[in-house]
C-alpha cells in the first residue's frame, strides 16, 4: 500500500500541469523554519519581486537540496531552481542587484560561501572564505543572527554589476573590511582599516549607491573604551578608493554623528544627515543640540551645512496629533533613529524616524536579581520606543515640517553591557535585532509614491472595537502630499508574517503546517 | 399580393421566433440542487461490471488487489458526484442529454447506458472514468460555438469508453503493482536515507514517458471513434472541427475585445480610480519570461491540436480546413447564455470574485436586459467593499498573471484598484443605470446602510461575510436580498434566513 501510494504520488507529481491558482501557493514545503526563508527582491529601492527558499530533500549524508522559487511583484511564479547545499548550510542573506542574486551561506565547518545566480537560475560563480579566515567578531555576529533569527545585513548591491560586503578584519585588534564582488562572485576590490593601526576600528555602512559608499567609522583605543572618535568615510563604489575620511567633530568643537546619506541625483552631490553635540558633550549620555544636513561634492568637499536645533527650530512645529500626556513625555530626552530618507520628485526631503530612549528595564533587573548577579545576559537597561517621526525639508534644506505620529509605546530588551552604548550604536543594535516597530518603506520613484509601514501595538481601531490580528500604521507620501492611517489586517492561519510589497500594498505569508504549503496574498493598505 | 402576404407572414414568424428567443434568453436561474443518487447507483453498478471484466483471468490474490483498486476509484467518483459541483438538471443538462441520446440512437453498437454529468469547472475539458459516465465542464461549453462541436466532444468521450482506455490504464497500473522488481526498486528508493525524491524520479521517469505516449495514442483512437459516431448521427464536420482551434486557444477569453470598465461604469477617466486604471501594465517587474514546463512534448497527455485536426480531416475527406467558426450559432445562443450564468455562479461558489465579476460583466454586456448578472455585479461590489474595508480582499481576488488573457487581466487589475468606497459607489451605478429607478435607489441604500452600519457599530475586523448578510437581511431590499440569499445557499456555508417584509 505504501509503495502504491508512493507510486501514485510520483506519477501525479511528474504528470502535473500548472494550475491557475487564485493566490500564490507554494506546495510541498516539507520544512519551513521561519519567515526569513521568504523575502523581497529589491532593485533601485523598488520591490520588484519575492523569493521563497525551502528544503526539498536530503541528497546524501552531507548535502541537502533546496528549492528557490522566484516571483514577480504580482506573485507570478517566474522561476524555480534547485540548489544543493551542505546540510548544515545556513542561508544568511539574499541580495538582488537588478541582474544577479547573491546568496550568502554559512556553514560551521567550512565557513562562508557567496554564490551568484542569474535570473534564470544559472550559477555564475562562487567565492569561499574558510572558517579559519573569518574574524572572531564576524563569527560572533553570524552566530547571534542564527540563534535569534535576525536578518544579516552585511551585503549591499552597488549597481547591477557588483556587490559590497561589510565585515571585520582578521587582525589581533578589531578592524573592519569592505569587500566588493562582481556578478561572478569574484573579489574586485577590498578596503579597510589599517592592519598596523593601534586602535580598534569598526565600520557601519550608511548607504551604498552606484557612485559612493558612505560609512561611519568608530575608532577607540580598545574594545572596552567608552568613548570613540567618529569618522565619516566616503569611498568610490567602483574602485574602493577612499575619497575622504574626516573626523565628525572633536570634543572642543562638539561631536557629530552621521545617521543617513543619499544622492541628490544620479550624478549630483551627496547629502549626509546627522546630529550635532555641544562642545565637551558625550555621544553616549548627552542629548544632541539638534540635527544637521551637509551637502558634499564628489571629492568629499563640504559645500553647505544647515543646522536645526531642537530648541529654536524644531520645537516651533506644534504637535497637533499627539495627546497632552504624550507631549509631556516628549519633553524628556528621546533619541531618533532614522529609518529612511525619501526625496520626492519636487526635491522635497522627508526623514522617517522613530523615537527611542534608554530606561531602566524592570525585566532586566529582575532577571539579574534572580540570577544572583551571575549574569543573565540581560541588561538593567531597556529601550522604550516612542512615536514615529516625519521631518520635511524643502530643496534648499529649510525645515518645513516636523510631525510626531502616535503609536503605542513598546519596550525592547538590551543585552548586558548596553548601558554604555551611544544612542547611535543602540539604534543600530535595535535595527539589527528588528526591535523597532518600523517595518519597511516601499518606494516608487516613477510614480512619486512612498509608503512607510510600521506596526502599532494598539490593535484596536477604537476603544470598543475588538482587536484585529495585526494593526499597521501607514504614512503615505504621494505627489508631495502626506497622509497617515491605521490599517487592521486579518489572517486565517496562526503562522503568518509580513513582507514588504509595492507601494500601497502589503504581502502576507501564511504557512499551513498540515497541508505543507505556503499561501501568499497581497492586501491593499492604502486606497 | 401573394408575395406581400408571404413576406408579412415571414416577418410575423421571424418576430415571434425572435421574441420567443429573446424572452427565453432572459431570466437565468442557477441549477443548485443536484440529484446525485441515480449517478451514485450507476457508478456502483459499473464498478461491479468492471470487476467482472478483470476477474475472469485472475487468481484470488490479484482479485483482492483489483477489488481495492476499483474501490478506491469508486470512492473518488462518489466524492465528485456528492459535491455541490455537479449539475444534473436544467436547460444545459437537457441540451447535452439530447445530443447524447442522438449519438446513442445513431450508434446502436455502443453501450446505451451512457450518462452525462455537467461539472462546475472553468477549464476547457470533458472527461470519463470509462464507465459510461461523461463529465462535461462548464468551461468547455463556454468556449464552444455550436451543437456540432459539443457532439464531437461527446463522441470522443464515448470513443474512450468503447475502446476501454480507462480499463486498460487500470490494467497497466495493476501490472505495475505486480511487477516485483519495480516494487523492490521503489522500496529501495523510498528507504534510501538520501536523495529519495531524485531516485524515484529517475526510476519512474521512463514509465511516465511511456504512459504519456500511450495516453496520446488513446486520444487519437478516441478521436477517430468519436468522429465515426458523430458522423453517423448526422453532425457536420465543417461546423465541428474548429473546436480544435478553440482548444488550442483555450487560454484566451471568448470575448477578445477588452471590456472598457471606465465606460461601462461611467468612471471619470481623470478621477483617482480612472487615472490608476489607466496605469495598467502587463510587464513583470523582474523582466523574466515565464516557465513553460508543459512544453516538453513527451510529458503531454494529449497530442497537439493540429495533429488531431489533420487526422480527422483525412477521415472527413476534407483537403484543408479554413472555416474557423467565430460566431456563436443562433441555436446555441440560449445554451451559451445559460452557461454564462452557471460560470458566474460557480465562480462565486469558489469565492473567486475576479472571475465572477468578469463573467457577470461579460454577461451584462452581451445581454441587455439580463438581471442575474446585474444583481450579481451589485452583490460582488458591495461584498468587495466589505472585504476591502477589513483587508481580506486578497483572499477573494486574483493577482495579475502574465498568462491571463489581457481582457481578464485588466479586470483583475481593476478590482485591485478599487477602494471600499469605489466598490460601493460602483454598486450604485449598476443599480441606477441598469435597473428600475426606485428599485435601484432602495437597493443602493440598503447596501450603503449595511456598509456604514457595519463600519460604525461592529468590530469591523472580525466580521465575516455571512454575518454581514445576516445582519443586513432586514434592511436589504428584497430582490437584492434574494440574490444574496441564493448565494448563501450556493456557498452552503450559511443558514437560510427568511426574508421579512
Amino acid at each position: 500500500m505504501k509503495n502504491l501510494k508512493a507510486t501514485l504520488f510520483m506519477l501525479l507529481l511528474l504528470g502535473v500541469t500548472p494550475s491557475w491558482a487564485q493566490k500564490a501557493t507554494v506546495n510541498d514545503v516539507f520544512q519551513f523554519r521561519n519567515s526569513k526563508q521568504t523575502g523581497t527582491i529589491i532593485d533601485k529601492d523598488k520591490i520588484v519581486g519575492y523569493f521563497v527558499f525551502y528544503f526539498k530533500e536530503k541528497v546524501d549524508k552531507k548535502n541537502s537540496s533546496y528549492e528557490i522559487e522566484i516571483f514577480d511583484d504580482n506573485y507570478t511564479s517566474l522561476k524555480t531552481f534547485e540548489i544543493v547545499r551542505p546540510k548544515n548550510s545556513y542561508l544568511a542573506e539574499v541580495v538582488f542587484n537588478g541582474e544577479v542574486f547573491m546568496l550568502h551561506f554559512y556553514d560551521r565547518k567550512t565557513g562562508y560561501e557567496f554564490v551568484t545566480f542569474d535570473k534564470n537560475g544559472e550559477k555564475l560563480g562562487n567565492s569561499l572564505i574558510d572558517d579559519k579566515n573569518l574574524s572572531k567578531y564576524e563569527l560572533q555576529r553570524i552566530q547571534l543572527n542564527m540563534d535569534s533569527d535576525i536578518d544579516n545585513v552585511s551585503l549591499f548591491a552597488i549597481d547591477n554589476k557588483s556587490f559590497v560586503r561589510q565585515t571585520f578584519a582578521k587582525n589581533d585588534k578589531l578592524g573592519y573590511e569592505l569587500v566588493a564582488y562582481d556578478n561572478e562572485a569574484k573579489e574586485i576590490w577590498k578596503a579597510g582599516s589599517d592592519p598596523e593601526s593601534r586602535e580598534v576600528q569598526t565600520v557601519e555602512i550608511v548607504d551604498v549607491n552606484s557612485r559612493f559608499i558612505t560609512a561611519t567609522v568608530y575608532k577607540r583605543p580598545n574594545v572596552l573604551a567608552r568613548k570613540s572618535d567618529v569618522y565619516f568615510l566616503l569611498l568610490d563604489a567602483k574602485t574602493g578608493k577612499v575619497i575622504s575620511e574626516r573626523e565628525l567633530g572633536t570634543d572642543k568643537e562638539g561631536q557629530k554623528s552621521i545617521l543617513k546619506s543619499f544622492l541628490l541625483s544620479e550624478d549630483g552631490n551627496l547629502v549626509v544627515i546627522g546630529e550635532f553635540y555641544k562642545p565637551g558633550d558625550d555621544l553616549v549620555k548627552d542629548k544632541s543640540l539638534g540635527l544637521y544636513m551637509q551637502e558634499i561634492d564628489a571629492n568629499g568637499a563640504i559645500l553647505k551645512t544647515v543646522e536645526y536645533k531642537w530648541k529654536g527650530t524644531i520645537d516651533k512645529f506644534k504637535q497637533a496629533n499627539i495627546s497632552a500626556e504624550d507631549a509631556k513625555e516628549n519633553e524628556k530626552a528621546f533619541y531618533i533613529y532614522f529609518h529612511d530618507v525619501i526625496k520626492d520628485k519636487n526635491g522635497k526631503i522627508y526623514l522617517i524616524g522613530e523615537q527611542f530612549r534608554k530606561n531602566v528595564s524592570a525585566a532586566g533587573v529582575a532577571l539579574n536579581v534572580l540570577n544572583g548577579g551571575n549574569g543573565s545576559g540581560a541588561s538593567n537597561f531597556g529601550v522604550q520606543l516612542g512615536n514615529m517621526v516625519v521631518m520635511e525639508f524643502d530643496s534648499k534644506y529649510k525645515m518645513t515640517g516636523y510631525d510626531l505620529i502616535p503609536k503605542k509605546k513598546t519596550t525592547a530588551m538590551l543585552p548586558e553591557g548596553a548601558g554604555v552604548w551611544s544612542p547611535v550604536t543602540m539604534g543600530h543594535y535595535l535595527k539589527m535585532i528588528d526591535g523597532f516597530d518600523y517595518a519597511f518603506t516601499s518606494k516608487d520613484r516613477e510614480k512619486d509614491n512612498y509608503n512607510i509601514v510600521y506596526i502599532d501595538a494598539n490593535r484596536k481601531e477604537s476603544k470598543e472595537a475588538k482587536k484585529s490580528d495585526i494593526m499597521l500604521g501607514v504614512i503615505s507620501i504621494k505627489n508631495g502630499k502626506r497622509e497617515q492611517e491605521r490599517v487592521p489586517i486579518n489572517v486565517a492561519s496562526s503562522n503568518w508574517w509580513i513582507n514588504a510589497a509595492k507601494p500601497g500594498y502589503i504581502s502576507i505569508g501564511e504557512y499551513y503546517r498540515k497541508e505543507k504549503k505556503i499561501d501568499f496574498h497581497v492586501e491593499q493598505i492604502k486606497y | 399580393m401573394r408575395s406581400t402576404l408571404v413576406l408579412i407572414l415571414f416577418l410575423v414568424g421571424f418576430i415571434q421566433v425572435f421574441w420567443s428567443q429573446k424572452s427565453q434568453l432572459l431570466g437565468f436561474k442557477p441549477q443548485l440542487n443536484p440529484t446525485s443518487e441515480p449517478y451514485l447507483e450507476y457508478v456502483k453498478e459499473h464498478t461491479t461490471k468492471e470487476s467482472v471484466y478483470f476477474y475472469d483471468s485472475l487468481n484470488w490474490f490479484d482479485k483482492e488487489k483489483v477489488k481495492r483498486l476499483l474501490e478506491e476509484r469508486l470512492k473518488s467518483k462518489q466524492k465528485l458526484l456528492e459535491s455541490n459541483n455537479i449539475i444534473t438538471d436544467g436547460p444545459i443538462y437537457t441540451f447535452l442529454d439530447g445530443i447524447l441520446q442522438k449519438l446513442k440512437s445513431a450508434n446502436p453498437d455502443i453501450p446505451q447506458d451512457a450518462k452525462i454529468v455537467l461539472y462546475r469547472d472553468d477549464s476547457f475539458n470533458a472527461s470519463t472514468f470509462g464507465d459510461g459516465l461523461i463529465f462535461v465542464n462548464l468551461g468547455l461549453l463556454y468556449k464552444l460555438k455550436n451543437e456540432d462541436q459539443v457532439a464531437l466532444v461527446l463522441g470522443h468521450e464515448l470513443g474512450h469508453n468503447t475502446a476501454r482506455h480507462t480499463l486498460e490504464n487500470l490494467q497497466a497500473q495493476l501490472l505495475a503493482e505486480k511487477d516485483v522488481a519495480l516494487r523492490k526498486e521503489i522500496k529501495l528508493a523510498i528507504l534510501k536515507p538520501y536523495g529519495n525524491i531524485t531516485a524515484l524520479n529517475d526510476l519512474l521517469r521512463p514509465r511516465v514517458y511511456a504512459l504519456k505516449e500511450k495516453s496520446r495514442m488513446d486520444e487519437f483512437e478516441a478521436d477517430s471513434l468519436g468522429f465515426l459516431y458523430f458522423s453517423r448521427a448526422g453532425y457536420s464536420a465543417e461546423k465541428a472541427l474548429s473546436m480544435f482551434y478553440a482548444m488550442e486557444h483555450s487560454r484566451e477569453e471568448r470575448n477578445k475585445s477588452s471590456l472598457d470598465v471606465l465606460k461601462l461604469f461611467k468612471i471619470d477617466s481623470l478621477s483617482d480610480l480612472g487615472l490608476k486604471y489607466k496605469q495598467y501594465t502587463r510587464e513583470t517587474s523582474l523582466g523574466m519570461g515565464l516557465d513553460t514546463p508543459d512544453d516538453n512534448p513527451y510529458l503531454l497527455s494529449h497530442p497537439y491540436e493540429k495533429d488531431r485536426l489533420n487526422k480527422l480531416l483525412v477521415l472527413a475527406g476534407l483537403n484543408k480546413f479554413d472555416s474557423i467558426v467565430k460566431e456563436i450559432d443562433p441555436s446555441y445562443r440560449f445554451i451559451s447564455y445559460q452557461t454564462d450564468g452557471e460560470m458566474l455562479t460557480s465562480s462565486l461558489m469558489n469565492d473567486d470574485f475576479s472571475r465572477a465579476f468578469f463573467y457577470a460583466l461579460n454577461m451584462a454586456n452581451d445581454y441587455e436586459n439580463d438581471m442575474y448578472s446585474r444583481e450579481h455585479l451589485a452583490y460582488i461590489l458591495s461584498s468587495l467593499a466589505l472585504y476591502k474595508k477589513t483587508r481580506q480582499a486578497g483572499k477573494y481576488l486574483r493577482l495579475q498573471k502574465l498568462w491571463y488573457d489581457e481582457s481578464f487581466d485588466r479586470i483583475v487589475y481593476f478590482l485591485q484598484c478599487l477602494s471600499p468606497i469605489n466598490a460601493l459607489d460602483l454598486g450604485r451605478t449598476v443599480w441606477s443605470d441598469w435597473c428600475k429607478e426606485d428599485e435601484a435607489e432602495q437597493a443602493y441604500n440598503a447596501a450603503r446602510l449595511g456598509f456604514y452600519y457595519l463600519e460604525d457599530q461592529l468590530e469591523r475586523c472580525s466580521i465575516s461575510l455571512e454575518t454581514y448578510k445576516e445582519l443586513n437581511s432586514h434592511v436589504i431590499y428584497k430582490k437584492f436580498y434574494e440574490a444574496v440569499q441564493s448565494d448563501f445557499i450556493i456557498s452552503g456555508k450559511a443558514k437560510k434566513v427568511n426574508y421579512k417584509k
